[in-house]
């Protein structure tokens, strides 16, 4: 079975779901059941005391998905830890998504603060997931900090335009040591299965889910996308040829060999 | 006595404890996570915790996010 | 995971198979591959290519190279400290159980040897000695490294393996480069090679250059000694143990070395003979199952090969070399560990090197960069 495994636990599915920005809890839960997902992202906001509502959570099946809790809205890593540490008191299981976003116009990770901040939460017995840049050496020392996985992004977040970091995350992908989920950005199937197809382990989705007009559907196209991307990439995608240079052969002196 | 929660100034009746702040917010204690003057409460202490005046609380709650 | 676990994940039989049986339309679709991962690899060392194929992966070879590292050969030079040893390895020069010349240099010795060297505008060295630590241990490297320091911006050492500390203080005195061949990855045949002696013990060795790289040296190089037994499982097994070396010790560069066997004092006959073709193939290979490896050929081989394989992924290269202790400064080469082939002297070298449209680099790094104490 091609699971995916993170932090020594097997999923199925490859498709992560984030819970952001739906019209409604209705809209979130069929966008989550046609994904086939088993990990949906949430946040932490302050309680409106004026007007105290009815929690999403009572619409997220704890049986069915794990909750990874984010940390958005955090500027700096001690914002972060307090956060997940939040989570944590919630009664989740030590799973975070973290990230640390002080740009409010494109949400761009913090990446020094992001490695400060997984450096924090792993010794805490956190099983930390980081949103990140693209950056292959930020990447390992994620990974040195003992992340259970690293999440680069594919464009701003928000944005639906693909993997616009390609190039970036095919080396990191080349280099990890552990799984690669890529995060933010991909605003079609395509994009998805193009980062399968890439070797990537698994993708979150959020905003080109709960921005159409159809979220079941959407979701449902995004883990065929996961799917083919994933199964083109166990088949063995063939490269392009390369046209070989006409200049003097390399290995001719072989050929003078007695 | 007055308090803060979430930013806010709130009135409540002096030594209150957490548990019935809560029911009084009309807020469910299993879906809520507090945190007074910047020490994270578990469920269990909500009962045990009575407050004070200037006492500072952040409550939260998960919502959607990406 | 240390790499011993990982190599039992591939083991001997089905690889030799699957390396075998690789067909040329597998060894097309290998070559067309945007990224050369361990299968593709497999099937780049496979027999059955054709000049055509060989053609196209030199061709490969020599882009990735050039990209990577432009028109440079980095030039080093060997420094043999000491033939002593109490191995017994059946294939070497220096084993136990030959007689030759045994010496171990002083410290004016190492002075002329060094200063020879230097004079010929070598800045990178490379010590080497045999495994006799009550004459060359430990000690006498370190007080060996801090006598020659001044003059070299880089000195690696070939030596026995260690323990962590022992590299850490290696570090300490001011050693930049590891260089240590697993000789063959196949147990059975390591046993029968090493009978007696400390370089018996399989996994210290094998998981030697993982501590190197823990305690901080910059290069490790690894390799197999080709022809000692099934040179692809071999050459396959040293691309695993790149890979995991330069995932793992991501800071760390990786280079891979191809001494090829010859003959030795104890006339050891080796069980393959390896062609330049194959030769050739192995290297190109390599070079695109990991682009960034440093890939290393020493004067074992004619000049005229070297010449050939000089654009096929080579990065550094030795010249003028002795592999006698002592050798440099005397016309005695009786104590060799294997005889030279390209007898071209460093000038002459570089010089041929400028002819084929090369740089040769006497000096690339220079170890007072590094913040340390003495």
């Amino acid at each position: 079975m091609d699971n995916l495994v993170i932090a020594g636990r097997s999923f199925r599915s490859r498709l992560m779901i984030g819970t952001g920005k739906f019209s409604s809890n209705r809209a979130m839960v069929s966008a989550m059941e046609a994904s086939g997902c088993e990990i949906v992202t949430v946040a932490l906001r302050r309680v409106d005391l004026a007007n105290p509502q009815d929690s999403m959570l009572q619409h997220i099946d704890r049986n069915r998905y794990l909750l990874l809790p984010n940390t958005s809205g955090a500027r700096d890593a001690e914002e972060a830890v307090r956060l997940a540490r939040l989570a944590r008191a919630a009664g989740c299981e030590p799973w975070v998504k973290l990230e640390v976003t002080p740009d409010p116009y494109h949400l761009l990770p913090d990446p020094v603060e992001t490695l400060k901040a997984a450096e924090i939460l792993v010794k805490e017995g956190f099983i930390v997931l980081p949103y990140m840049p693209a950056d292959p050496v930020l990447a390992k020392r994620l990974e040195e900090a003992g992340t259970a996985a690293v999440m680069p992004l594919g464009a701003p977040i928000g944005t639906n335009r693909g993997l616009r970091t390609r190039d970036l995350l095919a080396i990191i992908i080349e280099q990890a040591r552990i799984p690669v989920v890529v995060d933010a950005g991909l605003g079609a199937p395509s994009h998805a299965a193009e980062a399968m197809e890439m070797g990537a382990d698994a993708v979150l989705v959020n905003t080109a889910l709960a921005d159409t007009p159809n979220p079941a559907g959407m979701s449902a196209a995004f883990a065929k996308g996961v799917q083919a991307g994933r199964e083109a990439f166990l088949a063995g995608l063939g490269g392009q040829r390369n046209q070989a240079e006409a200049s003097s052969p390399l290995t001719g002196f072989l050929r003078n060999e007695g | 006595m007055q308090l803060q929660i979430n930013g806010e100034a709130v009135q409540a009746e002096d030594r209150i404890d957490v548990g019935r702040l809560l029911s009084r917010l009309e807020l469910n204690p299993q879906l809520v996570v507090v945190e007074l003057n910047r020490r994270i409460l578990t469920p269990e202490d909500f009962s045990e915790t009575a407050l004070t005046q200037g006492d500072v609380l952040e409550i939260v709650q998960f919502v959607g996010g990406g | 995971m240390s790499f011993l676990q990982q190599l039992d994940n591939y083991p001997a039989a089905p690889l030799a198979r699957r390396i075998a049986s690789c067909s040329g339309t597998e060894i097309d679709t290998a070559l067309a591959c945007d990224r050369v991962g361990l299968e593709q690899f497999a099937c780049l060392l496979a027999p059955r290519i054709s000049d055509a194929q060989l053609e196209q992966l030199a061709a490969r070879a020599h882009r990735l190279t050039t990209q990577r590292f432009g028109r440079t050969i980095q030039l080093y030079a060997p420094l043999y400290l000491s033939n002593e040893c109490h191995n017994g390895c059946r294939y070497c020069g220096f084993s136990a159980d030959n007689s030759l010349p045994r010496k171990t240099l002083n410290r004016q010795e190492i002075d002329r040897e060094a200063g020879m060297l230097h004079e010929q505008e070598f800045r990178h060295i490379l010590l080497l000695t045999g495994e006799a630590p009550e004459a060359a241990g430990i000690g006498y490297l370190e007080s060996a490294i801090r006598q020659i320091r001044p003059m070299f911006g880089s000195i690696a050492i070939e030596v026995f393996p260690m323990e962590s500390d022992e590299y850490q203080r290696m570090v300490a005195a001011g050693v930049d480069g590891l260089t240590l061949y697993q000789e063959t990855y196949d147990r059975e045949l390591y046993s029968e090679l090493h009978p007696y002696g400390p370089k018996s013990d399989y996994d210290f060795r094998l998981t030697a250059p993982e501590r190197a790289a823990a305690a901080g040296f910059r290069r490790v190089g690894i390799g197999s000694l080709l022809g000692l037994g099934d040179f692809l499982t071999d050459t396959f097994y040293t691309g695993l143990h790149a890979l995991y070396l330069a995932r793992r010790f991501w800071r760390t560069q990786v280079t891979i070395g191809f001494p090829r066997i010859k003959p030795a004092v104890g006339g050891y006959t080796p069980r393959t003979e390896i062609s330049d073709r194959q030769l050739t193939q192995l290297i190109c290979a390599l070079r695109l199952l990991i682009p960034d490896a440093g890939l290393v050929l020493s004067t074992r081989e004619s000049a005229e090969l070297r010449n050939n394989l000089l654009p096929l992924g080579i990065t550094q290269m030795s010249a003028g070399s002795c592999t006698a202790p002592g050798g440099y400064a005397g016309e005695d080469h009786q104590g060799e560990q294997f005889s030279i082939s390209d007898h071209r002297s460093p000038q002459e070298f570089s010089q041929q090197v400028k002819s084929f449209g090369y740089e040769a680099v006497w000096k690339d790094w220079d170890c007072a960069f590094l913040n340390r104490a003495g």
